[in-house]
């Protein structure tokens, strides 16, 4: 009975997850429409306005603000985008320094600095390495003894995270 | 030189218009995937601008049925991360000549179709 439990939580999170998946790949097709109007309509104003007005600075702060956004939605973008993407020779260097990347700009944790270091090469799904690497990034985070730093370190056939384990490849 | 800018949001439409004009080309919007095929049987264009996840037609099946119809001319697909990326990425393998992701900058609208252009 036990097992049956278990195997059905698993199921039920797995559902629940591709749900998740679903909707936010939905919500970040959706958003990019509004994205490119509010971004695109403040990179006109601005070229029309007098540099040094107020007007001129209220519509630097709101592209610069549109920007940040857009950075956030494109780091996701690409993540979802990589999920589809078939079996093939990657730098894990690269793909720990995306994950990275992605992390810092998704999850900030302030405080912790990220870090990426090293390479190797690997057949693989890029969508599944770069899910595995923000994984284990996310459990270095988790740890309450992680410090101030945490780091991917690539290695042959391996990527250790401080204080989270290792990834095999 | 001519482009046609096809999607179905107004905004984003007239906006795009808008950069390319500025930009020194001759743009012209249309709402739809059908509305376009019906303006290439009459006008020549340079290339077509297409947004992917349209109602009735998509960007992937215009693209499809404008290298039935015209081998030469470009088309660059815009995509907001479309829900349907295998889709995507198999349109560019068959012939589309770039691929703009939703949400872009004025350079990166440029840089696309210059790039496009460039390729004929």
């Amino acid at each position: 009975v036990k097992i049956i439990e278990t195997v059905s939580e698993n199921a039920e999170e797995t559902l629940a997850l591709a749900t998740l998946g679903r909707l936010t790949r939905g919500a970040l097709h959706e958003i990019s429409n509004p994205l490119v109007a509010l971004l695109g309509s403040a990179e006109l104003a601005l070229a029309e306005a007098q540099p040094g007005t107020k007007l001129h600075a209220r519509l630097s702060l709101t592209h610069r603000t549109g920007t940040e956004i857009v950075e956030i939605v494109r780091a996701l973008q690409a993540f979802v985008r990589m999920q589809a993407e078939p079996p093939q020779t990657l730098s894990v260097g690269e793909a720990a320094a995306d994950a990275v990347a992605l992390v810092s700009r998704v999850l900030p944790a302030h405080g912790v600095e990220l870090a990426a270091s090293g390479d190797a090469t690997v057949v693989a799904a890029p969508g599944e390495l770069r899910r595995r690497l923000v994984e284990l990034l996310l459990s270095a985070l988790d740890d309450p003894e992680r410090g101030d730093r945490v780091e991917l370190v690539v290695g042959d056939g391996v990527v250790t995270a401080t204080g989270a384990g290792e990834l095999r490849f | 030189l001519k482009i046609l800018v096809v999607d179905d949001e107004q905004v984003v439409r007239d906006l795009t218009v808008e950069i390319l004009r500025r930009s020194g080309y001759l743009p012209q919007g249309v709402h739809s995937a059908r509305r376009a095929l019906e303006l290439l049987e009459r006008e020549p264009f340079d290339l077509v601008l297409s947004d992917v996840v349209m109602p009735e037609m998509t960007g992937v099946e215009l693209l499809y049925e404008l290298r039935a119809r015209r081998h030469d001319l470009p088309v660059v697909l815009m995509t907001g991360g479309s829900p349907e990326p295998e889709r995507t990425s198999n349109a560019v393998r068959v012939g589309a000549s770039g691929l703009l992701y939703k949400p872009f900058s004025h350079e990166e609208l440029r840089t696309a179709v210059a790039h496009a252009l460039e390729g004929r």
